[in-house]
Order: C-alpha cells, then sequence, then structure tokens
C-alpha cells in the first residue's frame, strides 16, 4: 500500500535518518576510542633501590601520571618489609618490626628494625613520574629494594 | 637498570631506569655533587659489590636467647649470681 508522504513529513523523515547516521558515527567513534584506550598500557612495574643512610628526594620517571601505587620495600638480606598503598589523596604503609605489623599513615615505605626508621612518603605525581621523600629516624644503614606498581587510567 | 652511587663506594643513590639527568637530580637532592658520585651499569655494580667485604651476620632472637641461657648457666655454675 502507497502511503503519500506530505512535505513536512518528509522533511522530518529526512532528518531523523540524517540523526541516526550522526548517531551510528558517533557510536562508531567512541567504539574505536574505547578500542583505542583499552589497548593503552595502564601499568608499570619497576625496580628501585635506595641506600638507607641516606634522606632526600628521589624522583622516580613513568612513562603517565599514575592514579595509584603499590610499593613493596625490603631491606637486603634481612627480613624487614613494607607494603604501601597510594592514591591521588591517601597513602597507608604497613610494616613489619620486630616482632609485630604496624600500619603509618601518610608514607608508602617504612623499613624499621626496632629502633631505626627509614620511611619515605609519595610526593608530586606529575605525568612524568613521582618522588619519593626519604627520611631517617636514629640511623638506619643497609638497602632498601623497592618493587613498584603503578597504575593509571584514561582521562584526567 | 643503572646504580647512581657514590663515588668508590656501593651506596646507591639512586638505583633504577631512570635517566641520568634524573640520577644526577637525584643526587643533588641527597647533598652530593655531580664529582661526588658514578653512575654504575648493573653489571659494574655487581663486580664491585662482590669485593665488599661481607658484614659479620647479627644473631638471630633463637641464638640470642640460647646465649643469654648459656651466659646465666655459667654464672649459676660457677657461683657468680
Amino acid at each position: 500500500m502507497k502511503k503519500v508522504i506530505d512535505g513536512y513529513a518528509r522533511s522530518q523523515a529526512m532528518a531523523a535518518l540524517s540523526g541516526a547516521g550522526r548517531a551510528n558515527d558517533l557510536s562508531s567513534q567512541t567504539t574505536q576510542s574505547l578500542e583505542t584506550h583499552k589497548a593503552e598500557s595502564m601499568s608499570y612495574v619497576l625496580e628501585v633501590t635506595r641506600d638507607m643512610s641516606l634522606s632526600g628526594i628521589q624522583t622516580i620517571t613513568l612513562p603517565f601520571k599514575a592514579k595509584s601505587i603499590i610499593i613493596r620495600a625490603v631491606k637486603y638480606d634481612t627480613i624487614q618489609d613494607s607494603t604501601g598503598f597510594v592514591s591521588t589523596n591517601v597513602q597507608h604503609a604497613q610494616y613489619y618490626m620486630p616482632t609485630k605489623y604496624r600500619l603509618l599513615p601518610n608514607y608508602a615505605v617504612a623499613l624499621n628494625d626496632g629502633v631505626n626508621i627509614f620511611k619515605g612518603n609519595v610526593i608530586n605525581i606529575t605525568e612524568t613520574g613521582f618522588g619519593i621523600n626519604w627520611e631517617r629516624t636514629g640511623d638506619p644503614i643497609g638497602t632498601a629494594w623497592l618493587l613498584i606498581l603503578a597504575i593509571t587510567h584514561g582521562g584526567v | 637498570m643503572k646504580y647512581c652511587v657514590i663515588k668508590n663506594t656501593i651506596k646507591v643513590i639512586d638505583g633504577s631506569e631512570n635517566p641520568i639527568e634524573i640520577m644526577l637530580q637525584n643526587a643533588q637532592n641527597s647533598g652530593f655533587t655531580e664529582n661526588e658520585i658514578e653512575i654504575l651499569t648493573e653489571e659494574e655494580y655487581r663486580a664491585r659489590k662482590e669485593l665488599e667485604p661481607i658484614p659479620p651476620k647479627e644473631p638471630t632472637t633463637e641464638e640470642r636467647l640460647e646465649l643469654a641461657e648459656s651466659a646465666i648457666d655459667f654464672l649459676i655454675m660457677n657461683g657468680g649470681m
């Protein structure tokens, strides 16, 4: 059955079809952007060392701006260790001191032999990396070995 | 991995994959000038580390307890207490 379409109805129909086309284009672009985004590298693992007799800022380079960071730290050749979690607004370290575990807010690394403490807090997370501000309490010595997992995500 | 160390030592200011200019910056942040540090490759660092004398190991808690018990036994047996 033929349907008579007047000029107004025709223009409405054409507009609807044109809108659908644009919607399809946008959907295709979004899908492509999403696929590109999913293919990007979102995490980075690196090893870092630092002598525990030294304080000061140690800058670590990354290929992106990290949104969260996990730092596992050990004092080489001992059982002193710590695990730190860092996000954009908070950081916390959980560490072993003879003979118990403790939490240290506002720091991402804490190596504690029961008397001497070597601790670091993550500062200044940028597009190219971040810094660890090392502080010493008492006279910690030895070498801190860090394994760092940095994670990011697209967008701002 | 590279190691920015205090010259002629194995004291690591920055052991990482950082570019050399960042390592130099990290050395300055710790109070060292360019003349006071050197940057070693992994192989050079390991070779130097092997030459370092190994410090005596600290006794474990169990070993400390055993030593303390032995000392107490010795004092008791010899009338020192």
